[in-house]
């Protein structure tokens, strides 16, 4: 039987039974309410007929007759009683058997009352409606017929019953009539039914049902339509699905093969830190190969360096770089990028991995290279240049007062070998530049420049860079101004490369301008320090303003034009300004003059300006014995000879020392006043000289001074109680030998600035010779200040201290002989 | 019910006249059997001796016997159809109170047909009393003149606390109004009443009767109804525990009411004939001394099986006498004499003029008897006896007192 069949049925049965049900008791209460009325009719008509046909037996005391009488009617239907009570009451016939209870109850008529009409509940005899009459107007008593109700109940039930077979019968046929309807219409549904499952399993070779023309063929026919279409359908979505599917597994093939053969490393790292994705590569890198770290937490499977890396690039939105060391010693760089997965919330941190081994063994080479070129480059330049320096000296000492004034040739030549000794000072001078600048832009570009990053005050910068460029200014007659902004936000920057940077300008401004002003500025535009420094020079092709900041560049014909300087100063000044995170550029209109730019990214507020503290103090100059000795350790025969011509020239004993072994032995046996120790040598190099001199008591307290190109660095960690860069100025030399051995002269009344925290009360007196007023700052941009205000004297700076100093540029400055003493 | 059996003198048809009808309805089924067979065999038996001993020329009497079933309903029936198809003479021996209470209206509208009713068995008042009276003949005493007797006896004995025990029905509320009087009459009450139903037998539980009766503690009670209600009420009274002196009226049937509480007795091993008084209304059938009731007893044997009742005769057919049978026997010999005074047998407005002839004739029982009185009864005499060894001992015999009063 069907579900629809069994449903229509379940509601017939209820509707059939509610309605058989309602309406057998609608029946049943109608018919005992008609039953009631009929009873008491009928109990009405009896009692009046009786009471009609009794008076005179009754009168007559002829109870047998009144008897007889009842007896009659208790035959009919529904009576279950009569009695008769005479005119006093007493009961004159009844029917009752045994006995005529005593709660059949005895109403008296009156004579309005044509009839009383009451209920009798009998005990063991049931309920009756008791109908009395008068009988001769209750004169001659009256009677009383009690109809059964039991009667009543009895037709009723009857009636009910026989209404309820109706319904069953009605039913039963209704359901034969609906079951052979239903079934007409349920079993093509059926069949439909079965025929939407197998489509529903997508079996489309299922024949639809037989169709019929009622409304279900209708529905089959549809269904067996749509059965086709949809089979079409689903086969070219499943070969859609096929193609798209081949197609994307063709292009994962495709990525994951190029992710596979991925020089780099790979690894992606999920917002949890697990590792999702990895390549080849990255296994080979780390000595994992074989194992498969998917899955894994960053931190577990690799080394600690990628997990952080990994953490800062998705928590803290900086993604720096980093070197993390690979299996077998090897060096990777880690580049870190964050993404945001497409689709989804989450995001993640592609790590790649490369292999810099080599690169950075190839840094270290270069940078040993620069060193190596360096040092190879200004030893001879020092020996070229000083002795070019000496033999114009000489000549201009000695030669030329000596030649015969009135001999014209000679007086020519001399005039000419001056002219020709100038040119060869002035492109010694230009050589050692170039390869000063060289060494920096090659540290740059290398990375290894050392920078010290610390909140900087523009103004003083600025400050400083005028100052230090007006005499070069003034000697060509150009009006160098400032103008600076008094409340310019800080700067993070490297001070002394800031001022390198305003030199370079303001030198390639005052360069390059034959007449006219050069104008530095500095103004904050937005969240960024904008400097300019403007000229009224010969300003620069269009073509040029992008190449001029390339290395070896100059604007205009190189080949037909002297070149006015390295050609490097520009580049370095961009490396510079870039590194700050800047931009540097020119502006320029030519035959009015140009503008350099650059920018630097501001802080939040102005720079507190540095204290200059001056702290004057007078030393008392102190001598030592046998101050005529200085000896001369180096490995280059130029150099030593070059030194000891200098130091003999001023007056000194000198003797030479070609290593540091040598040295000891010299120092030892012969007792100089002084050292110039050379750093860089072979065998025991100066380093390891100085301190077995410091060892021995017999040389631990000869001053030694150290002649180097090495960085300021090894300078410092030399122990050495001064220090001269190479090439070595011949005065800057002297006046350094003088101040170790004599303190300063008696007529040199150059002032002495001591840098040192606490004015330099703790330094040993021995070293501090100094003839005129003696300074003292604590700081270093105090220093820079002094020394740009125009100081000219002995700079002492503390060997703790020495290494923070830019003791070459220190050294540059014109008249400024700094002397590195130990604390 | 209607069945109808037509005794006739099949032999005796070669002469000239055919026989005077009389018509009997009687309940020949049903509780009154017994008694109904009785009736007619005492009856029939009177006739057919007359018949048998028949002069040449005198007209027969034929005794057309329908059973009623002791129901008023067919009662009537059997009584229009004997008036009118049977052309019966007169109406004879009808048996019952309830039949005979409804039959009377019957008589009456066949009055202008000259309908008469012959010394129907029954002690109604009605069939004795305007307007009825008229078309009514009784041999037997009043069922008041019985129940007066009975609750005299009691008195007699010093009881004074009597209660009743009547079928529900119009002869047992003659009974109940007769002794309603008669206790009046000597300033007692009534002092409890039950009823039974009118087709009681003997099989029937009569406690409830006994409980409602034994409420009253009564030292009497007059136990009204046919014999095997009878015997059932006595039989639970006494298992009830009443032992009160019982009276039954002669409906009852004396000799009837002996067997059936003989049987019940040796049935339950009690003795239930004691104490119990008997009211009849003629005397003993035995009495050597009474010329009717030898006769009678010759006539019964002379009988025997012939002309069955309607059911037929009982079997083994009783060849013994009793008390209603003899009823029988005098109601048909007292009507013979009135046919003998009829002018012409045929003519049934000739049966008043010879009835009113009726007056001081012997019927063999040792007093003359009259019809002529205003009541239309013969016999105002009560018989009560007891019981003993399964037989009727006469008590007392008392004239009782023609109900004029009222």
């Amino acid at each position: 039987m069907s579900r629809l069949f069994r449903k229509t049925l379940l509601a017939i049965v209820l509707v059939f039974g509610v309605s058989a049900n309602a309406t057998a008791l609608l029946s049943a209460w109608l018919l005992h309410r008609h039953l009631t009325d009929e009873y008491v009719t009928k109990g009405r008509a009896i009692a009046m007929a009786i009471a009609a046909a009794s008076p005179d037996a009754l009168v007559g005391g002829d109870a047998a007759s009144v008897q007889a009488m009842i007896d009659e009617f208790l035959r009919i239907e529904g009576v279950g009683y009569v009695f008769v009570a005479d005119r006093m009451g007493r009961i004159a016939a009844h029917t009752f058997l045994p006995a005529m209870p005593a709660t059949v109850p005895q109403v008296t008529v009156s004579h309005q009352e044509a009839i009383s009409i009451d209920d009798a509940v009998i005990p063991d005899r049931g309920d009756f409606i008791q109908v009395t009459a008068p009988i001769l107007a209750g004169e001659a008593g009256q009677v009383s017929v009690g109809m059964d109700k039991a009667g009543i109940w009895r037709v009723m039930r009857e009636a009910v019953i026989r209404q309820e077979v109706l319904m069953l019968a009605m039913f039963a046929v209704a359901v034969v009539i609906f079951y052979a309807l239903v079934s007409g219409i349920a079993r093509p549904l059926a069949a439909l039914a079965e025929y939407a499952v197998k489509i529903r399993d997508h079996d489309f070779s299922a024949t639809p049902p037989p169709a019929s023309d009622d409304e279900v063929g209708v529905l089959a026919r549809a269904m067996g339509s749509m059965a086709g279409q949809l089979s079409v359908l689903v086969s070219n979505l499943k070969q859609a699905v096929a193609d798209t599917t081949r197609e994307l597994n063709d292009s994962l093939a495709h990525i994951q093969a190029i992710i596979d053969n991925l020089a780099d490393g790979l690894l992606v790292v999920d917002d949890a830190g697990r590792a999702t994705l990895h390549n080849p590569a990255l296994l080979a890198m780390f000595g994992l190969t074989g194992t498969d770290p998917a899955g894994r937490w960053v931190r577990d499977a690799f080394p600690p360096a990628m997990a952080a890396l990994a953490g800062s690039c998705l928590f803290d939105r900086t993604c720096p770089e980093a070197e993390v060391e690979l299996s077998d010693g090897r060096t990777g760089k880690v580049v870190a990028t964050s993404f945001r997965l497409p689709g989804q919330d989450r995001t993640a941190v592609i790590l790649l991995v490369r292999d810099v081994t080599v690169e950075k063994e190839v840094d270290r080479m270069k940078t040993e290279f620069i060193s190596t070129v360096s040092h190879e480059l200004r030893t001879p330049l020092t020996s070229v240049l000083g002795f070019a320096k000496i033999i114009r000296r000489k000549f201009l000492e000695l030669v030329v007062p000596s030649l015969p004034p009135e001999d014209a040739r000679v007086a020519r030549g001399a005039g000419q070998i001056r002219e020709n000794l100038d040119i060869i000072v002035a492109e010694g001078e230009r050589l050692t530049e170039l390869v000063d600048d060289v060494l920096d832009i090659a540290k740059m570009e290398s990375g290894r420049c050392e920078w010290d990053m610390e909140p900087v005050s523009l103004a003083a910068v600025a400050d400083h860079a005028v100052k230090a460029a007006t005499p070069l200014a003034a000697r060509k007659g150009l009006a160098l101004t400032a103008e600076v902004a008094s409340d310019l936000p800080a700067v993070m920057a490297d001070r002394d490369r800031l001022v390198q940077v305003l030199l370079n300008l303001i030198g390639n401004a005052v360069k390059f301008t034959a007449s006219g002003w050069v104008r530095l500025s500095a103004a904050a535009v937005g969240g960024e320090v904008r400097i300019s420094v403007a000229d009224s020079g010969p300003g620069i092709a269009a073509k040029d303003l992008e190449t001029i900041f390339e290395k070896f560049k100059q604007a205009g014909d190189t080949l037909t034009e002297k070149p006015k300087g390295t050609g490097l100063g520009l580049p370095i000044c961009r490396q510079i300004v870039e590194r700050h995170g800047g931009r540097i550029w020119a502006e320029s209109v030519p035959g009015q003059g140009s503008v350099f730019r650059f920018t630097l990214p501001a802080l939040a507020g102005p720079a507190a300006e540095a204290a200059e503290a001056a702290c004057p103090a007078r030393a008392a100059p102190t001598a030592e014995g046998d101050a005529s000795r200085v000896l001369v350790v180096d490995d280059d025969a130029a150099v030593r000879r070059y030194l000891e011509t200098v130091l003999a020239e001023g007056g000194y004993a000198v003797a030479t020392a070609r290593s540091g072994a040598e040295a000891l032995k010299l120092a030892a046996a012969w007792k100089p006043g002084c050292i110039t120790m050379d750093l860089h040598m072979p065998g025991m190099d100066g380093r390891e000289a100085i301190r077995r001199l410091r060892a021995e008591p017999a040389t631990r307290d000869i001053p030694v001074m150290v002649l180097t190109v090495a960085s300021s660095r090894e300078r410092a960690a030399s122990g050495a109680d001064a220090v001269l860069a190479k090439p070595v100025d011949e005065e800057a030399l002297l006046a350094a030998v003088r101040n170790l051995l004599e303190g300063p002269a008696e007529d040199d009344a150059r002032p002495c600035l001591i840098y040192a925290a606490d004015g330099g009360r703790r330094l040993s007196r021995r070293f501090l010779l100094c003839p005129g007023e003696v300074t003292s700052v604590g700081e270093e941009p105090g220093l820079w200040q002094a020394l740009e205000k125009g100081f000219c004297g002995t700079v002492f700076v503390p060997a703790s201290r020495g290494h923070d100093l830019d003791l070459s540029k220190l050294s540059a400055y014109p008249g400024v002989c700094v002397i590195i003493i130990p604390d | 019910m209607l069945a109808l059996v037509l005794a006739l003198f099949g032999v005796a048809e070669a002469q000239d006249h055919s026989p005077v009808v009389l018509g009997m309805t009687a309940g020949f089924s049903g509780p009154t059997r017994s008694m109904a067979v009785e009736l007619y065999r005492g009856a029939l038996a009177c006739l057919e001796s007359r018949n048998v001993l028949a002069a040449p020329g005198l007209r027969k009497v034929a005794l057309h016997a329908a059973d009623d079933g002791y129901e008023p309903g067919p009662a009537i029936e059997n009584t229009v159809r004997f008036l009118t198809r049977d052309k019966a003479l007169a109406l004879f021996s009808q048996l019952g109170t309830p039949t005979v209470s409804r039959v009377l209206p019957v008589l009456r509208a066949y009055a202008d047909q000259g309908a008469r009713l012959f010394f129907p068995v029954t002690g109604l008042e009605a069939s004795r009393t305007p307007p009825y009276v008229r078309y009514v003949y009784n041999l037997r005493a009043s069922y008041r003149q019985e129940i007066d007797a009975l609750v005299g006896a009691f008195v007699a004995r010093g009881a004074t606390r009597v209660a009743i025990c009547h079928q529900a029905d119009a002869f047992g509320r003659s009974g109940w109004d007769g002794a309603r009087r008669a206790l009046s009459r000597r300033n007692l009450p009534l002092c409890g009443e039950a009823t039974f139903a009118r087709v009681a037998t003997v099989a029937d539980d009569m406690a409830a009767q006994a409980k409602v009766l034994a409420a009253c503690t009564p030292q009497a009670i007059l136990l009204v109804g046919p014999a095997p209600a009878c015997a059932a009420a006595i039989r639970d009274f006494r298992r009830a525990g009443l032992d009160a002196a019982v009276g039954v009226v002669s409906f009852a049937g004396g000799e009837l009411l002996l067997r059936q509480l003989a049987a019940e007795g040796a049935r339950l091993g009690v003795d239930l004939e004691h104490d119990v008084i008997f009211s009849q209304v003629v005397p003993d059938w035995r009495d050597e001394t009474l010329p009717a009731a030898h006769a009678y007893r010759q006539a019964l044997a002379d009988l025997g099986d012939r002309l069955p009742p309607p059911g037929g005769w009982d079997t083994p057919a009783s060849q013994a006498g009793s008390s209603v049978g003899f009823e029988g026997y005098l109601n048909a010999r007292l009507f013979l004499a009135v046919l003998d005074a009829m002018a012409d047998p045929d003519d049934r407005q000739g049966l008043d003029a010879a009835a009113a002839a009726i007056d001081q004739i012997d019927i063999g029982i040792g007093r003359p008897v009259t019809l002529a009185g205003p009541n239309h009864q013969a016999l105002d005499m009560v018989y009560l006896n007891t019981a003993k060894d399964g037989r009727l001992v006469p008590l007392t015999a008392s004239l009782a007192i023609a109900e004029t009063e009222d």
